[in-house]
């Protein structure tokens, strides 16, 4: 843009601005009150009240659905670990095993006659989500059943490594 | 681990810091008030080595703690209530005190809501003719019963009109499927959202929108827009489901607000519809609904055939849907999507392809070498080796498919003139259609 055309666009802005800020020549005409509320937009259900701004009493839903769950008891943990079964699973995140090797460690070197079931290693399939979409709906439960049935763990210690 | 404690072996869960919350309410979700845990710093993928066996060393005590001296303590929250009648509450105030209260419940999206007044809500329920107290399932991760009454509540919330029930109602059907997988879909930390889509004669009756723009939004997209944010809405609320805990998605996409809710475009498919395919009669009025995750534009304008323009799809899905997402061999239930836009369905079927060539076609290309997935998940190659193990015969094949099988490609029409077509990854749970009930 050249010169000139600076000007030009310059005088147009400050021309506007002092229209705009002065005095209307004659008063706008105010349009009279409609004969009837425009319709309003179907979006809203008819029962809305057109309030607001007015403060009025709401009876209102709670839309958030009661949770009713039974409750599953913990079971006690052992006093000791000592000559205890302690499985160790992992949910195939990355460094979790790493993360269960270096627990294995610690446990081997510092609790007396502690027996390790790494689960990542004897079961891999239970390495991923277990259930779908990766396997059945009882694979959780298959999982639960060997732990106790056929490793015996007294104990297991689980990495939800992310 | 619900499972093992259920089994009557005691747990010791070590999540980290970041996760612990969707730990608890997720253990929580089935029973488990009060599963022991034992936060460690996070992360723990992705960092080195030395690190990994530096934060065991430091929480070696606390673990040890809780595998021989942790105590139960929670005192139980049973509510009493019966699902049905909803609980009211009564505000004196303007709109936007309601408005307000229900931020501070939680009870949002982060947009204002309409109030869910006992009146709407009863005129909300006037376009189903299932009885308020139908218990529709559970929503994960909080397990909030769904009643029709509580999907009428949500549906006043997001500015529905009655006649939008049904498809609310379907929907939820569809997601509460176990095979659907909404706990572990909500909860990710993948940006996974509704992708629900609707065929029959009940898209032009409501005029859901499934030309121009369908997954947009302005005046006439009421149906899709609002239908979709019910949707959300009741995930967030009854199911709890919020970022940063319940919902621990990384960064999340704008359909966690508004699902994307579309219809096909069944008069410019030449082949079955997306419903069809379902097992569905064409007449009939269908819900599927996808977890979608990723969604890549095909801006193709210039291709001189339809085959051209499906190695252009295949190079693309494959590369998004195993490289940037992941591949999912151990998904029986998944299903990729791909809609096509009118004009490229119409080359293809004027040069003779048909649903099931395409779908051949793409499964044929749509390819990763193991070497390349070997690399994507270098850090961690036993996944490979697990997922690989989900194919009976991926050694005769000339590199891993994107799916299992032609079929497991879900393919669609949807939108107006113009040369895109959309590939949407999923998140590799089953997708569910319903037929819509009035």
């Amino acid at each position: 843009m050249r010169r000139s055309q600076y000007a030009l666009v310059a005088g147009l802005l400050l021309t506007s601005i002092l229209v705009a800020c002065s005095p209307a020549a004659t008063p706008t005409p105010v349009p009279p009150p409609p004969t009837a509320a425009p319709a309003l937009p179907t979006t809203a259900p008819a029962a809305a009240p057109a309030t607001g701004e007015t403060a009025v009493n709401w009876e209102l839903v709670n839309p958030e659905g009661i949770v009713k769950q039974e409750k599953v008891e913990v079971n006690a943990h052992p006093a000791s670990l000592e000559g205890k079964t302690i499985a160790l699973r992992w949910n195939g995140k990355q460094n979790g095993d790493n993360f269960l090797n270096r627990l294995a460690e610690l446990l081997t070197e510092q609790v007396k006659g502690v027996k390790l079931v790494k689960l990542y290693e004897t079961d891999p399939w239970m390495n991923i989500s277990l259930g779908p979409p990766y396997g059945s709906p009882d694979d959780a439960i298959k999982a639960a059943k060997k732990i106790k049935d056929e490793y015996k763990a007294d104990l297991v210690i689980a990495s939800q490594a992310d | 681990m619900v499972e093992v404690e259920k089994a009557g072996i005691p747990v010791v869960l070590v999540t980290t810091t970041e996760f612990e919350g969707l730990a608890k309410s997720s253990a929580a979700s089935f029973g488990v008030e009060d599963l022991c845990m034992v936060p460690v710093p996070h992360p723990i993928g992705m960092i080195p080595l030395e690190e990994v066996r530096a934060k065991v060393d430091a929480a070696f005590p606390e673990i040890l703690k809780a595998a021989t001296e942790w105590k139960p303590q929670a005192s139980g929250s049973v509510q009493a209530r019966e699902p049905y009648p909803a609980e009211t509450l009564e505000i004196q105030g303007t709109v936007d005190d309601v408005v307000n209260v229900y931020y501070e419940k939680g009870w949002t999206d982060g947009l204002p809501i309409i109030p869910p007044t006992t009146e709407r809500v009863a005129e909300m329920l006037k376009g189903t003719t299932r009885k308020p107290d139908e218990i529709i399932g559970k929503v994960p991760p909080r397990n909030g019963i769904l009643t029709v009454e509580v999907v009428a509540a949500n549906a006043v919330m997001a500015g529905c009109k009655p006649e939008y029930m049904p498809v609310i109602i379907a929907a939820w059907e569809a997601m509460l499927e176990t095979s659907h997988g909404w706990q572990a879909q909500t909860t990710t930390t993948n940006p996974v959202a509704p992708l629900v889509v609707v065929n029959g004669p009940i898209v032009k009756e409501l005029g859901i929108q499934y030309s121009t723009g369908a997954l947009g939004g302005g005046p006439g997209f009421q149906p899709n827009v609002t239908i979709g944010r019910a949707v959300n809405l009741i995930g967030d609320i009854v199911g709890g489901s919020k970022p940063p805990e319940g919902d621990k998605t990384t960064l999340g996409q704008t359909a966690n607000i508004i699902a994307m809710v579309l219809g096909e475009n069944e008069e410019a498919n030449p082949w079955t519809t997306l419903a069809e395919d379902e097992g569905f009669d064409r007449n009939a009025s269908i819900v599927t609904v996808f977890g979608a995750r990723s969604r890549v534009n095909f801006n193709l304008h210039d291709s001189k055939t339809g085959e051209d323009l499906m190695r252009v799809f295949a190079d693309t899905m494959a590369s998004a849907g195993m490289m940037a997402e992941n591949m999912k061999p151990c998904s029986p239930a998944n299903k990729e999507v791909l809609v096509l836009s009118p004009e490229h369905v119409a080359q293809l079927a004027n040069e003779g392809w048909t649903k099931e060539t395409v779908r051949t076609f793409l499964w044929e290309h749509t390819r990763v070498s193991v070497e390349a997935l070997q690399l994507r998940f270098s850090a961690n190659p036993k996944k490979v080796d697990v997922q690989l193990e989900c194919y009976e015969d991926y050694k005769s094949w000339d590199g891993i498919p994107l799916v299992r099988k032609p079929e497991d490609l879900a393919i669609f029409v949807s939108g107006g003139p113009g040369k895109h077509s959309v590939y949407f990854s999923t998140n590799g749970y089953a997708p569910v259609a319903k037929e819509i009930k009035k």
